[in-house]
């Protein structure tokens, strides 16, 4: 299937929801019917079914969307829509009741351009609306609307309720804006009040009948429209996407990502302006709409766009432009992507919160390199019993859609990304990531240090791969990414778009952002905030971690699987370099008073030490002996034993090489890090670790 | 699937592809269909070999790498000068088998004399040997191709085990006025789609005159192109006479 027939499809499933409003997650949300946007109106008219004025009201914003027969988009020219529009089409008296000043205008000529352009609007409209209640679809309260506009006393009427209001010389003019909206933009809906009951069928959302007069929620009168406007193609032809032969759609919607998102268009032609397509083909023909290049059905349009709208304002996901949507054919819940594992569990356990609770990327905290953090422990158990549960309310059949947009310039959007898959692959995929990936990364929450197993969100990765720390705030620094002009972060960009068939398809990891990662991490002088660089670390970690895993799976010599415990038989030169690096940082901030937070000759010479580890270990192991010599006795055995039985391991060509190391030799750090933080005073037995971590045997080549 | 006796096949590979579907080709947002059309295809093939008196008919693809997209930002050229920015999603990695045949193309009688089938499938043959005669490109220009000689089901492709897969309705191809054969096509350019399914890997394409009519859209008139010594651009041994003397 295409992108455009899974979209209808899913619109057809949700039929019955078009036209109504839900309340989905403490926001309001229309799956639009076909031929139906939103707009936000200023002014409400009151009448009766007989078209007689009762009265009128100004509306506040939060009340002021409304749903309109919006059947083609209306860019320039004056174009009528058909049932609720601007005050200048619906009010037959607005040039005579009102003063205009066109305060905009430039010169005389554009007065008259726009005055006559306030003339034209009126004839249009009643035009239209004539022709739908002279149709045999029309409908009891559009009879109203048209009896009452038809009396072109819309103007007065407003002015006597006080709407149109009289500046402080007494005249009502357009200088006088109507909730912010000048009076050209002012924008009408009518309320009509019927003497006799409609069936509260045909009546949505509405248990009170509150909405009874509302008729922009009245489904009778949104079929009525979609028959009438039906009926007003004359020729069909051939719908380019599903291959049915239909009446043809001249313009595709708009405002698809969201409200902001105003002219942005999936499908669209510029080939008057820009050629964009000619080649081979005739121009399009603008009144009909017929297109040499392009055809597509008006109903598939409508359905494909409609849907597309509603999935992303109920669970898409926004940032920085680029829009992502995943979707279970049956709309189930299903885990994001794009989330950390701790993410995916928090959404398990606090269903119905607001999707989109962040993690508080803070250190708000003292480091004290001693605190190992235990509260809210979140293992990868937890992590795999969460995504059990997902796939146990799948059903066999069930299939899910990912769709991500994307726009270069405000006018066009683009599919950058389409695909389906069968969700229970989908959940299988996502396991594989995070176990793959697998390593402790620290995240705080409440205030507090908290640790989980698994991977961390595509927004840390790029955070941790191509941020810098920024702020003002020099006690509290954050990674952040640069932007660009558009005040986007390009390079998020390109790690959704590079880490997504990762996780979604099982593809391999981009070296490039290995590489990058593993660079970052060797250069803890460029972080203020230990939390920060422990982040990087452990980032770093978990993508060399999948690099070699990756190369298990293709078999080859290299391929391994790291433990998140230090493995004491690992005979790799990287990662013993790495072990003997996060010794000599130990000692050396052991003897550290209480509060010292200066750095330590190892991460000092870290950099270089990844470039030419033997050598540099010489001198870390020089500058290392003062603080030696300030150990205690027994404590000095240990790192000594420790550094001895960890050189002991190498192959002695491999030591003295001068290559440079490579991701290993952080896994290697990492590990051995957490290992002396974990007993402090380096007292423990080493024989009963030697124990317990060497049971396993899926270690190196 | 019936082999013909002038069968070709051959692997087609490059690094990237965009069979862009119509619908996202006239904004400037080019979107590639999953698997090549029809047309492309035909378009590679001729890149490869053709003449007027043949018309190529593809009658499969087989599928080989699995389907990855990547889409990147592109600075477009304005047609009145100026730039603009687009993003492209193309396809990445792709290898294709292909098995084709070719036809007479009774609109040139008067290229009736070249009807040498032997002729034409050895040069075909041969030119696919030697990669072809022009550049190979995957759907557009910027997205260069290898063809290579290959026999058409040999080697295990992603898609072998996957039984069914709906890829829905795309562009079959178009017919130009020199090869259309229905009466209200002669003398136009139509174009023709039809809906696609690939199984275990293999797409085999509907011959262009077993697509429906309801399937095709007639566009503007276009008249044929003539061919021939008079206007100059064909040319037969004739003008290497010369040449063989002379060496």
């Amino acid at each position: 299937m295409n992108w455009v027939s899974s979209l209808c499809a899913l619109y057809d499933a949700n039929a019955y929801r078009a036209g109504a409003v839900e309340r989905w997650k403490g926001r309001d949300l229309v799956l639009l019917p076909i031929g139906y946007d939103t707009m936000e109106a200023q002014i409400e008219i009151h009448i009766d079914q007989n078209g007689n004025f009762i009265g009128a009201r100004t509306l506040e914003k939060d009340e002021a969307e409304t749903l309109v027969p919006y059947p083609e988009s209306r860019t320039s020219g004056i174009k009528a829509l058909p049932l609720f529009d601007c005050l200048p089409y619906i009010a037959g008296d607005l040039l005579e009741t009102v003063t205009f000043y066109f305060p905009g205008a430039k010169n005389e000529k554009d007065k008259q351009n726009k005055r006559e352009r306030l003339r034209e609007s009126f004839p249009l409209y009643i035009a239209a609306l004539k022709a739908w209640c002279e149709s045999p679809f029309s409908h009891p309260k559009v009879m109203a609307i048209y009896h009452y506009v038809a009396k072109q006393a819309v103007a007065e009427d407003l002015i006597n309720s006080q709407v149109l209001l009289a500046d402080e010389n007494g005249i009502i003019s357009d200088r006088i804006k109507i909730q912010n909206a000048s009076v050209e933009k002012a924008f009408v809906r009518f309320r009509i009040f019927m003497n006799d009951n409609n069936s509260p069928d045909s009546i949505l959302s509405d248990p009170d009948n509150a909405h009874d007069s509302a008729v922009w929620f009245d489904k009778t009168v949104q079929h009525s429209f979609i028959d009438y406007y039906s009926s007003t193609f004359q020729k069909k032809d051939l719908c380019y996407m599903i291959g049915e032969h239909m009446p043809i759609a001249k313009t595709n919607p708009v405002k698809i990502r969201g409200k902001w998102d105003t002219k942005a268009k999936l499908i669209s032609a510029n080939d008057d302006s820009n050629f964009s397509y000619r080649g081979r083909f005739n121009t399009k023909e603008k009144e009909t709409g017929y297109n040499e290049a392009l055809s597509i059905g008006y109903i598939t349009s409508q359905k494909a766009h409609n849907a597309l709208k509603w999935i992303i304002r109920r669970q898409g996901f926004s940032r920085d432009g680029v829009c992502m949507v995943a979707w279970e054919n049956a709309l189930r819940d299903l885990p994001n992507f794009y989330d950390s594992a701790a993410g995916i569990l928090a959404k398990v356990s606090d269903e119905g919160e607001d999707d989109e609770a962040e993690f508080e990327e803070v250190a708000l905290f003292e480091e004290d390199e001693a605190d190992v953090p235990v509260t809210n422990y979140v293992s990868a158990a937890k992590f795999n019993a969460a995504l059990n549960g997902y796939a146990s309310k799948l059903s066999d059949i069930s299939n899910m859609v990912v769709l991500a947009l994307d726009s270069a310039t405000p006018g066009r959007l683009a599919i950058t990304y389409y695909k389906e898959l069968d969700s229970s692959r989908y959940l299988k995929n996502l396991r594989t990531w995070h176990e793959s990936c697998c390593w402790k990364h620290e995240y705080i929450q409440d205030k507090k240090l908290k640790v989980y197993e698994g991977m961390a969100s595509i927004q840390e990765i790029a955070l941790a791969i191509y941020g810098t720390e920024q702020g003002e705030d020099k006690s509290n620094p954050q990674l952040k990414l640069s932007k660009n002009s558009d005040n986007k972060s390009p390079m998020l960009v390109s790690a959704f778009e590079r880490l997504r068939p990762c996780i979604i398809e099982g593809a391999a990891i981009p070296r490039d952002m290995v590489r990058t990662a593993v660079l970052k991490a060797s250069n803890p002088l460029a972080y203020e905030a230990k939390f920060n660089y422990n982040k990087v670390l452990h980032i770093a970690c978990s993508m060399v971690k999948r690099l070699y895993w990756e190369k298990k799976q293709r078999n080859e010599r290299e391929g391994v699987i790291f433990k998140m415990e230090l493995d004491r038989s690992n005979r790799n030169r990287s990662y013993l370099y790495g072990r003997l690096l996060a010794v000599a940082e130990r000692v050396e901030r052991s003897t550290y008073e209480k509060g010292e937070t200066r750095v330590t000759n190892a991460e000092r010479y870290m950099k270089a030490f990844s470039h030419a580890p033997f050598r540099t270990w010489t001198m870390i192991w020089n500058n290392l002996q003062p603080y030696m010599r300030q150990l205690k006795p027994s404590g000095r055995e240990f790192y000594k034993n420790l550094v001895g039985e960890i050189t002991e391991l190498f192959k002695y060509e491999e030591r003295i090489s001068v290559d440079p190391l490579d991701g290993k030799y952080l896994i290697g750090y990492d590990c051995q890090r957490s290992e002396l933080k974990r007993k402090p005073n380096g007292q423990s037995s080493s024989e009963e670790e030697n124990k317990e971590e060497n049971n396993e045997g899926e270690e190196r080549k | 699937m019936e082999v013909k006796r002038n069968t070709v096949e051959f692997l087609v590979s490059g690094d990237r592809a965009l069979f862009s579907d119509p619908v996202t080709r006239v904004g400037g947002e080019k979107t590639s269909y999953y698997v090549p059309t029809y047309e492309a295809l035909k378009g590679i093939l001729a890149s490869v070999y053709w003449k007027p008196t043949i018309i190529w008919i593809i009658d499969a693809v087989r599928v080989m790498n699995m389907i990855q997209t990547l889409s990147e930002g592109i600075r477009t050229k304005n047609y009145y000068g100026g730039n603009d920015l687009s993003i492209y999603t193309y396809l990445k990695d792709v290898r294709y088998q292909v098995r084709a045949h070719f036809i007479w193309n009774e609109n040139r009688p008067e290229l009736a004399a070249d009807r040498n089938e032997n002729k034409h499938h050895n040069i075909a043959r041969r030119m696919i040997e030697r990669g072809g005669r022009r550049d190979i490109f995957l759907g557009t220009r910027e997205c260069q191709g290898t063809v290579e000689p290959c026999v058409f089901g040999e080697g295990s492709g992603t898609y072998d085990l996957v039984d069914e897969l709906n890829l829905g309705y795309m562009l079959h191809g178009f017919t130009y006025a020199d090869e259309a054969v229905r009466d209200a096509e002669k003398g136009h350019m139509s174009v023709r789609f039809h809906h696609v399914v690939m199984k275990k890997g293999v797409i085999e394409f509907p011959n262009p005159e077993e697509i429906p009519d309801k399937d095709r859209r007639i566009l503007h008139k276009m008249p044929v192109k003539p061919f021939g010594e008079a206007m100059g651009n064909f040319s037969g041994l004739g003008e290497f006479a010369a040449e063989e003397v002379s060496q």
